[in-house]
């Protein structure tokens, strides 16, 4: 479903440049849970992004779906993150002057999904996640947690077939960030969504069934995780 | 999705109250100000445009060339007769005789009256014609019949109310100046506001028929109340109409005079406007006012844009977030203007209620014109249509850029909250924006300064006469025992020190002129001389002093001398005021002695330069008394002045005028601009400020790292202070490096106007620059020192 081919990403610095990625080659399968850690400054969020198309890269091709992501039109490519790619960030990054609700629905609206699709799909989504109570509160009302949930329903609500979250949890108490995880796994399993995360927690990572390692911006190793060995 | 947009604009422009507060003030404030404008623009270019054939009305007016040009938009009598009984190709020709300061009143059938009304220029002869050329509504009566009889007169609604009430005037008696009676044959509907057809009592052309029988023929005799206006068929150049007056010009003058004589036909649409003829308002004012209006609209979008981007930083999370969630550009800017397009609307209202609530005051100032606007003026096509687009430009203007800015955010820059000054909208664009806005700002100060002091000046400035506690009263009678009884009535009340009667005061609207011989010369001098009829009295009363000889001798009953002023000497090329004493002068053809020599005195406003003038008596032309009052009891010595005249004339209406009050209506034009400068230039400082203070909250928000960290590095209060004081000094300076040529240009244009007018000095300037850094140091300190006061630990952890 992905495949980086010699992907680098630098920016120009005097005469020189400097690199942030170097040489990536990958490939993430559909259904997959990937996790990419590593040191501060390795280029973790910067290949999360360059994988989520908020940034392009300087070198390499990148296939998404078989499509070559450098030769698609803008028009095209909120298409792809309207339909098929899903967000969540570490500062949540809920729209402050929209509800749980209008939160949600969002992406649903940039979707061109009717009124009453829509109506129906955030319904369930507020079941699903327990926030049926809070639908009309602002996000300045809930708690860390809750908001990060919020965030998550907001990835899900287009049913994309990849989420990319960078360090979902990096805000949250160790609680409600193993709620999180857990959510993600979930979805993952049971939705058969693709997930890709960077993250600094060790056990976080576990949560994938690969790791990948990042180090000055070479991709050091695969890692299979301990829990999906067992 | 739209709904979507709304709900967010309204609850970000909540959340941000004093940023869209300052933001809706702004462009309302500035809003007003253009509508307001372009009521009073629009007000006055339509003036006489309403007329059907008006773009084939002309008024004849005449030119004449003496050493110096001379301008009257009147013609003689019987230029009018000539032009329709010889140039058939001509539509229409109707003449017009305006009376000035005529006596109405309504008979009783023993011979006394009802009512009387003092009229000063509403009262007219008119030719049945006029009513061809100009559009009249009538109620009752027909243009043909009602004004062919000599002794019939026309009324507006608006009179017929004044003199009669709800009763029906056709049929009734109106008499004019206690000795003509006239009888009421038509009545019109009251005139649309913006016309110079002022009129309001037409009485039938064919009454003065008789009156003006032997001076009908005299070419030479012109007066500027009597007109002429003409109709050309469609398509008539009129080119066509010019050709005729030199022929007629060789038929009816002698040919000594006429070389001096030309006519040329005067368009309709330029009568308001050109001050030559005797037009009211100068077009190029209302160029002016029209920028003004522009850049005050442009002011306020210079603001709202600054407060607009600089507000984006913090909108640069929702942007990003949008983004990622799959909005495109496209429906980013979209929403953008949406949130433009509210924020516009609101101003919009807002704007429309300043307006209605400055209405009052500019009906007021312009009150000269009878003006009375209303925001329901704005209701007629064309000017719904020019507000619709002006809205449209501001929400263009305003919204177009910060939403392409704000919409043009990279997605990962605007999560991160690592949005520089150069992304949110350079900030030499804002500084280029504010430094049009100080521009702006110290122009309209240096202006308002300029006019200030020269309105100051002409008001203060030695008009070579006494203006003083003189007030002038009229004088109705040409009998010079009734002037007697008068002036030995006048002189018993206790607080009247002086009583000086004349046609005139030494400053006039109304100029007399004549040709003048000089020394019994076989010529006419080359220039003519100004003249004023005045007694004995009239040279100490006014102060004007003696150069040279003696003031009238009392005794002096046949009124053969005459006083001239230095000027005339100058004119004359005589070495000294000594030389003229006991020459002989001929003027209105008859020989006076030169017995005095007067300083020169100014006898209209300052843009009229001193001319040769000479004073003499003439009892059957004095027209007023000028009374020299002790400024004690004034109250008291007014009431006693209106009973003693009352008295002498029971039939008339008394009314005073004092000299102070005369010089000011030479200015009422200039009073009136200063009046709008002065507030507008308010305006534009007031939405500057606002700007400012946009831009240095956005500069404090930008810099908040900064600051933190320089005060962890030692840095005081002071020091942060500087950093915006020394951003903000450049950036007035740098306004100032424009407007100041610029203004001192536009206002020495401005002064060309005047021939007495002040030096403009570099006070102005000073003042101007020392205002504008003041007011920015006010707007700038309050915003700065809060950042600047802020404990470096929080501004430091929000990163």
């Amino acid at each position: 479903m992905i495949s980086l081919q010699n992907v680098s990403k630098y920016y120009p610095a005097g005469f020189g440049k400097t690199y942030v990625l170097r040489n990536i080659t990958l490939d993430i399968n559909e259904g997959e849970f990937v996790s990419i850690m590593g040191p501060s400054g390795s280029g973790k969020s910067t290949l999360l992004h360059i994988l989520g198309m908020l940034e392009e890269p300087s070198e390499g091709e990148y296939l998404f779906f078989d499509q070559p992501v450098q030769k698609l039109s803008e028009k095209r490519r909120t298409e792809l993150h309207r339909n098929y790619i899903g967000f969540v960030f570490q500062a949540y990054h809920l729209i402050d002057e929209l509800t749980v609700y209008e939160n949600i629905e969002t992406p649903l609206l940039y979707k061109g999904m009717s009124s009453s699709e829509r109506k129906s799909r955030v319904a369930e989504l507020l079941d699903r996640f327990n926030m049926v109570a809070k639908k009309d509160l602002f996000p300045s009302q809930l708690s860390g947690g809750q908001q990060q949930l919020v965030g998550i329903a907001r990835a899900v609500a287009s049913q994309p077939k990849v989420i990319f979250a960078d360090e979902p949890t990096g805000n949250l108490h160790s609680d409600h960030a193993k709620e999180i995880m857990d959510l993600f796994k979930k979805l993952n399993k049971e939705d058969g969504v693709t997930i890709v995360q960077v993250t600094h927690s060790e056990v976080n990572a576990e949560y994938g069934n690969r790791i990948l390692r990042l180090k000055d911006g070479w991709l050091e190793s695969f890692q299979v995780p301990t829990l999906e060995r067992e | 999705m739209l709904k979507n947009y709304f709900k967010v604009a309204f609850r970000t422009l909540l959340r941000h109250r004093t940023y869209s507060l300052l933001n809706v003030i702004g462009l309302a404030v500035g809003l007003a100000c253009g509508i307001l404008i372009f009521l009073v623009v629009g007000f006055q270019l339509g003036f006489d445009t309403y007329h059907q054939k008006a773009d084939r009305i002309y008024r004849v007016v005449t030119e004449l060339t003496y050493e110096t040009a001379t301008y009257s938009r009147g013609t003689p009598k019987a230029l009018a007769g000539v032009l329709r009984r010889d140039y058939p190709f001509i539509e229409t020709v109707a003449r017009i005789k305006r009376l000035r300061g005529n006596l109405l009143s309504i008979p009783r059938a023993d011979g006394g009256f009802l009512r009387k009304f003092q009229e000063e220029r509403t009262v007219c002869f008119a030719d049945p014609d006029l009513f061809s050329v100009f559009d009249f509504q009538w109620k009752t009566g027909t243009p043909k019949t009602a004004l062919t009889a000599p002794n019939s007169v026309v009324l507006t609604e608006k009179y017929v109310r004044k003199y009669f009430g709800d009763a029906n005037p056709i049929g009734r008696t109106l008499r004019l100046d206690n000795n003509l009676n006239l009888t009421v044959t038509g009545v019109l509907e009251d005139h649309p506001v913006a016309t110079n057809l002022s009129d309001e009592v037409y009485i039938s052309y064919s009454t003065v028929l008789g009156l003006e029988a032997r001076s009908l023929q005299n070419w030479d005799d012109l007066n500027s109340e009597e007109m002429t206006y003409v109709t050309l068929p469609e398509n008539t150049p009129v080119g066509q109409l010019e050709a005729v007056f030199p022929g007629i010009i060789q038929t009816y003058y002698t040919p000594e005079n006429a070389r001096f004589y030309h006519f040329h036909a005067q368009p309709l649409h330029d009568i308001h406007f050109n001050t030559t003829y005797g037009g009211r308002m100068q077009l190029k004012l209302l160029y002016a006012m029209a920028i003004v209006g522009v850049f005050l609209v442009l002011a306020a979008c210079i603001n709202f844009v600054n407060l607009a981007t600089a507000q984006a930083l913090r909108r640069s999370k929702e942007v990003g977030v949008r983004k990622a969630l799959g909005s495109t550009r496209g429906q980013l800017f979209r929403q953008f203007m949406t949130e433009t397009a509210l924020i516009t609307l609101a101003a919009v209202a807002l704007a429309l209620a300043l307006a209605q609530a400055g209405l009052p005051l500019v009906n007021q100032t312009m009150s000269v014109f009878n003006a009375n606007f209303s925001l329901t003026d704005l209701l007629q096509p064309k000017s719904l249509l020019l507000f619709l687009v002006l809205i449209g430009c501001v929400i263009g203007l305003a919204g177009f850029y910060p939403s392409l800015i704000v919409s043009g955010f990279n997605p990962i820059a605007a999560l991160r909250r690592k949005m520089t000054t150069e992304q949110v909208g350079g900030i030499s664009v804002r500084r280029g924006l504010v430094v049009v806005q100080f521009f702006i700002t110290q122009l309209f100060v240096i202006s308002v300064l300029v006019m200030m002091s020269q309105l100051r000046y002409v008001r203060n400035v030695d008009l070579g006469f006494t203006k003083e506690t003189v007030l002038t009263i009229p004088v109705p009678t040409p009998d010079p025992l009734r002037q007697e009884t008068l002036r030995s009535r006048l002189r018993e009340i206790g607080g009247i020190q002086n009583v000086a009667f004349g046609n005139t005061p030494p400053a006039s609207s109304i100029i007399n002129k004549s040709p003048f011989t000089f020394d019994n010369r076989a010529e006419p001098e080359k220039f003519e001389t100004q003249t004023k009829i005045g007694d004995g009295n009239y040279v100490p009363l006014f102060g004007l002093k003696l150069r040279a000889g003696r003031n009238f001798l009392s005794g002096d009953t046949v009124a053969r001398e005459i006083i001239v002023n230095e000027m005339l000497v100058k004119r004359l090329g005589l070495p000294s005021p000594d030389a003229i004493l006991g020459k002989n002068l001929n003027v209105l053809g008859i020989d006076r002695t030169v017995v005095g020599v007067v300083n020169d005195f100014h006898v209209n406003s300052l843009r009229m330069a001193v001319a040769p003038t000479v004073i003499f008596k003439a009892f059957s032309e004095n027209r007023m008394a000028a009374l020299k009052v002790s400024p004690a009891h004034l109250a008291e010595t007014l009431k006693q002045v209106e009973k003693t005249w009352n008295g002498l004339f029971p039939e008339l209406v008394f009314h005073y005028q004092f000299m102070d009050e005369i010089m000011d209506r030479f200015y009422t034009a200039e009073t009136i601009m200063l009046g709008f400068a002065q507030v507008f230039s308010l305006i534009a400082i007031l939405i500057g400020c606002l700007g400012l203070y946009g831009l240095v909250s956005f500069m404090a928000e930008s810099k908040t790292k900064e600051i933190g960290v320089r005060k962890v590095l030692g840095a005081n209060v002071g020091q942060i202070l500087w950093l915006f004081g020394r951003e903000f000094g450049r950036l007035v300076l740098l306004g100032f490096a424009v407007a100041a040529p610029l203004g001192w240009w536009l206002m020495s244009r401005w002064l060309q106007d005047y021939t007495y007018r002040i030096e403009i000095e570099w006070w102005v300037f000073g003042a101007t620059g020392l205002l504008a850094s003041l007011i920015t140091l006010a707007t700038v300190s309050v915003q700065s020192a809060k950042a600047a006061l802020m404990n470096p630990v929080t501004s430091l952890r929000s990163e």
